[in-house]
C-alpha cells in the first residue's frame, strides 16, 4: 500500500510538470476562402500541428451493460489539431489513431451499429477565463456550441432536416392533401433526393440533456471525416469542421478563444457519454496579440503546491461523496460526479471555482429518476439548481491549491 | 408520475393466443420505415423464451434501493429474429413457395412448447405483451437526451423523435424490452398506447380487434371503469414484474384456468391444475395467490347463485362497458391553454413547421 502511495506521488510530480505547458492552437491565416475545405485539402500544409490529450469520460457511467465492459480499462489518447482561418471562417482538422472503422449503416436489420465520431465545441462567451462553461456540454447560463459529425452511411430522414413528421407510408392519404400542396410523385422524388443524409449537426447546449439540435440553419457550417488505411504506422480517423468566425452563438475577436474536441469509437460502442473528451483547450490567432487572460488563468501556478497533502484533503473532505481512482469509499457511485479524469478534463480555474462555489456549475448528472436518493442538486421550483455538495471556502488559499494539484493529476494515462 | 394514468387489464384465462392484436398493431405501426422487426405488441408462450430471447434476462429497471441497473440491448438478428417474407406473387409461375432469407430465429419461434412432460403435466399459456407505459420508466431514466416523455393528460410514455439521437440507452434501461431501435432513422420508438386513437374516443387497435376481448382500457382513477374495478376493486388484475421497480400500468387476470393433470396411468388427478402458482408468483409477485382466491371464490359464487359482478365483467358483455376513455376529457384539455395536449411527438419540440398530421384526421 505504502509502495502504492509514492508511486503515485511520484507520477504525480511528473504529471504535473507536464501539464504546465498548457497546448495552444494557433489558428493559421490563409488567402483563399475555406467554406468547403476537406481533410486533404493544401491549404492546412501551412498550419502547425497540435498534440491533445483525449480522456475518457468517467463523470458518470451509463447504463448499458456491454458497452461499460468494452469501456472499462480506457486509457487517453492523442489528438492532433491543426486550425486554420479565411478571415471570414475558421476551420479545424483533426487526427486521431482508431484501428476499427466503425460506420453505421443504416441497415434495417443492423440494431448494434455505433459510429466513430467526433465533435468540436465552442464556448459562447470566454470573456472571463475563470468562467467558462462547464466542459460537459456547458452549463447554466454558459452555453456551448457543439459541432458533430458521425461516420453514419445513411440515415433515412426523408425530409433531410432531422425531423421526423414527414416519414408518412406513401399509402397515407392524409399526408397529401392540399394543406401541403404535395402530390404522391413530389413526395417521392423528395424521399429519394433527401433521404441520403450526412450526419452532422450542430448543437446548443447548457448541460448534459439539455443539448438541442440548431435546425433553423442560423449557424453555417460543414463537416466531413474521412478514413485513412496506413499501410505503415496506424489507422487513423481525419475529420475538418468549419464555420462562420461569427454568428449568433459564438463570436470570436482577436483574443486567444476556448475550444474542446471529443472522439468516439464505434467498435466500443461509444456515444453520448461514452467517449474521450479534452479540457479547454486554448487557440490563438496567428500573428495577432490579443489579451492573454486565458493561459494566465489556465497556466495558473500550483507548482508551489503540496499534492501529498492535496490527497490528504481531498480523501478528508471529497472521497465520502466523490469516488475516484482507486478510491472507492462514497457511499453510492450515484452519488456525485467521479473524479478519475477530472484532471485530464478540467481547467485549473474550473476546478477552484468547483471548490469553492458549487452552485456556480451544478453538473445535472444523472435523470433525476434513475438515482432519486443520490440528487446531485436541489430544485427552487423557479428554475434555480442549488448543488448537493456544500461549499469549501473556508478552507485557506493554499489547502485549495493543494487539493487542486492533487485533482488536476487524476486522469488516465495515454496508451 | 402524470396527473392521470390510462391502463389497460389484459384476461390470461381467456388469451388463445391468436395474435390479432399483433397482426393489428402492425399494420397500423410498425410494418414499414425501419420497424419491421419491432412487434410493440406480441403474444408469447409461458413458460418461452420470448420476444426478444429471454428478456427478462436482459437487465433494466430499478432495484430496491430505486437505482437504475445496467442492461442489455438485444440484436435483431440474434435475439429479436430478421422478418422474412415468402415469394407469393411467383406461386402463379409454378415456383415453391421459399423464404427470402434463411429464417433462423424469430418471434413465437418456440410458441405453444411450454414445460412439463406431455400428456401428463404439461402447461403453457399466453402473455400479450405491449409497452407498459410504467409510472416509473426505466427508458425515460436512461435517456441521455431527456426524449422520453410521459404525458401528464394519459400518462403515455413517448419518445420526443426530434431530441431522440440514437443512443440506445433507453432499451437497456426497459426491463420490458419493449422500447426499439430504429435502425432507418437511428432513433428509438415505442408503442403510443395509439394515442391519436384513444384522443378521439377509440381504444388501441389491439384491444379493439381481440377476438377473446381480453382487454379492457381506462383510466385508473375513474371508478365507474372497469380497469379501475380490476385492479384497485377486486384486485385480481397484476402488473408484471413489478419487483422491477418501474410501475407497470398494463395488468394481467393471472390464469386460473388450465385442464388437470393425468397420473402415470393416464387417468385424470381430481383437483390439480397444471400451472405451477410458484410460475405465476414468478411473473405476478405473491399478490397473485389472492388473486386466485378471488377469482376462483367468484367463479363458484357465480356458479351457485348466478351472480357475480367480477364475472359478469370478465364476460366482458360490451366494448362500450370494456373500455372508457372520456373523449370529453381530452377534448377538454384541448380546448384550455392551462393544460394543453403534448403535440412533441407529432411536431417536434423545436419543428417550427405545423405537421400535418394534426387531431382530427
Amino acid at each position: 500500500m505504502k509502495k502504492l502511495f509514492y508511486s503515485i506521488i511520484s507520477s504525480s510530480f511528473l504529471t504535473l510538470s507536464a501539464w504546465a505547458n498548457t497546448p495552444v492552437i494557433v489558428v493559421h491565416k490563409v488567402l483563399d476562402d475555406i467554406t468547403n475545405i476537406d481533410v486533404g485539402s493544401s491549404h492546412w500544409r501551412g498550419a502547425k500541428e497540435t498534440q491533445i490529450i483525449l480522456y475518457p469520460q468517467t463523470t458518470i457511467t451509463l447504463n448499458d451493460k456491454k458497452a461499460n465492459e468494452l469501456n472499462a480499462n480506457n486509457t487517453a489518447q492523442t489528438l492532433w489539431v491543426k486550425a486554420i482561418t479565411d478571415g471570414k471562417h475558421i476551420a479545424f482538422k483533426l487526427r486521431w489513431h482508431d484501428e476499427s472503422k466503425s460506420v453505421q449503416s443504416g441497415n434495417v436489420i443492423k440494431n448494434t451499429e455505433f459510429a466513430d465520431g467526433f465533435a468540436v465545441q465552442f464556448a459562447a462567451k470566454y470573456d472571463d477565463p475563470t468562467k467558462l462553461p462547464y466542459i460537459g456540454m456547458g452549463s447554466k447560463d454558459r452555453p456551448v456550441v457543439v459541432y458533430l459529425q458521425k461516420a453514419v452511411q445513411k440515415l433515412f430522414e426523408p425530409n433531410g432536416n432531422g425531423d421526423v413528421h414527414k416519414q408518412v407510408n406513401r399509402a397515407n392519404v392524409h399526408a397529401f392533401n392540399s394543406l401541403i400542396n404535395h402530390d404522391l410523385e413530389k413526395f417521392d422524388i423528395d424521399v429519394e433526393q433527401l433521404a441520403v443524409r450526412d450526419y452532422q449537426k450542430a448543437f446548443v447546449a447548457e448541460g448534459f440533456r439539455s443539448m438541442t439540435e440548431i435546425k433553423d440553419h442560423s449557424t453555417k457550417f460543414n463537416a466531413q471525416m474521412q478514413y485513412q488505411t496506413k499501410w505503415f504506422g496506424q489507422n487513423e480517423w481525419e475529420g475538418v469542421v468549419v464555420r462562420s468566425l461569427n454568428d449568433e452563438y459564438v463570436k470570436f475577436y482577436n483574443d486567444p478563444f476556448p475550444v474542446a474536441f471529443a472522439v468516439w469509437d464505434g467498435a466500443k460502442m461509444g456515444r453520448d457519454g461514452l467517449k474521450n473528451l479534452s479540457t479547454w483547450i486554448i487557440a490563438q490567432f496567428e500573428g495577432v496579440q490579443g489579451r492573454d487572460g486565458l493561459k494566465n488563468e489556465f497556466d495558473k501556478d500550483l507548482t508551489a503546491a503540496n499534492i501529498a497533502n492535496g490527497e490528504t484533503l481531498t480523501k478528508a473532505n471529497c472521497a465520502s461523496c466523490h469516488n475516484y481512482g482507486n478510491v472507492n469509499e462514497a457511499a453510492s457511485s450515484y452519488m456525485a460526479p467521479n473524479l478519475s479524469n477530472i484532471g485530464g478534463y478540467s481547467t485549473t480555474p474550473y476546478l477552484i471555482e468547483s471548490i469553492t462555489h458549487p452552485n456556480a456549475v451544478v453538473v445535472p448528472g444523472y435523470n433525476r429518476n434513475a438515482h432519486s436518493n443520490f440528487a446531485w442538486y436541489y430544485e427552487d421550483g423557479q428554475g434555480g439548481k442549488t448543488s448537493a455538495m456544500p461549499s469549501f471556502e473556508y478552507l485557506t488559499q493554499e489547502e485549495i491549491n493543494d487539493i487542486t494539484a492533487y485533482l488536476k493529476t487524476l486522469k488516465a494515462e495515454v496508451k | 408520475m402524470s396527473k392521470r394514468q390510462l391502463a389497460m387489464v389484459m384476461d390470461l384465462n381467456k388469451c388463445i393466443g391468436c395474435q390479432t392484436c399483433t397482426v393489428a398493431c402492425k399494420t397500423q405501426w410498425t410494418n414499414r420505415n425501419g420497424r419491421e422487426y419491432m412487434y410493440w405488441n406480441n403474444v408469447e408462450t409461458y413458460p418461452g423464451t420470448g420476444y426478444p430471447k429471454n428478456w427478462m434476462e436482459l437487465g433494466g429497471g430499478f432495484d430496491a434501493a430505486g437505482d437504475l441497473q445496467e442492461g442489455i440491448i438485444p440484436n435483431i438478428e440474434a435475439d429479436y429474429g430478421v422478418p422474412w417474407d415468402y415469394n407469393f406473387e411467383e406461386l402463379a409461375q409454378g415456383k415453391q413457395l421459399t423464404p427470402n432469407i434463411e429464417p433462423t430465429w424469430g418471434p413465437n419461434w418456440d410458441e405453444d412448447q411450454g414445460d412439463g412432460d406431455f400428456p401428463n403435466d404439461n402447461y403453457f399459456f399466453y402473455i400479450p405483451r405491449i409497452c407498459n407505459h410504467c409510472t416509473n420508466p426505466g427508458c425515460l431514466s436512461s435517456c441521455p437526451r431527456d426524449a422520453i416523455f410521459k404525458r401528464d393528460q394519459d400518462g403515455v410514455v413517448l419518445v420526443d423523435l426530434d431530441r431522440c439521437q440514437g443512443y440506445r440507452y433507453c432499451i437497456a434501461g426497459c426491463p420490458y424490452k419493449k422500447i426499439y431501435f430504429n435502425p432507418k432513422i437511428s432513433k428509438s420508438e415505442k408503442c403510443i398506447l395509439c394515442f391519436p386513437r384513444v384522443e378521439q374516443g377509440l381504444p388501441p387497435a389491439c384491444a379493439q380487434q381481440c377476438v377473446g376481448r381480453i382487454r379492457f382500457v381506462g383510466f385508473l382513477d375513474d371508478e365507474q371503469s372497469q380497469v379501475h374495478k380490476l385492479v384497485h376493486q377486486y384486485k385480481v388484475a397484476l402488473p408484471l414484474n413489478a419487483h422491477k421497480g418501474t410501475g407497470p400500468n398494463i395488468y394481467y387476470i393471472p390464469p386460473t384456468e388450465a385442464p388437470p393433470k393425468f397420473d402415470a396411468n393416464g387417468n385424470v388427478i381430481e383437483g390439480s391444475n397444471r400451472i405451477p402458482h410458484e410460475e405465476l408468483e414468478k411473473l405476478f409477485g405473491s399478490e397473485v395467490h389472492g388473486a386466485i382466491k378471488t377469482l376462483k371464490s367468484e367463479m363458484k359464487k357465480r356458479k351457485e347463485t348466478g351472480k357475480s359482478e367480477l364475472m359478469d365483467l370478465l364476460i366482458a358483455y360490451q366494448h362500450s362497458e370494456m373500455f372508457r376513455l372520456d373523449n370529453n376529457y381530452y377534448k377538454s384539455l384541448a380546448n384550455t391553454k392551462l393544460a394543453p395536449l403534448d403535440n412533441r411527438y407529432i411536431k417536434g419540440k423545436n419543428t417550427h413547421k405545423i405537421s400535418y398530421f394534426k387531431a382530427g384526421h
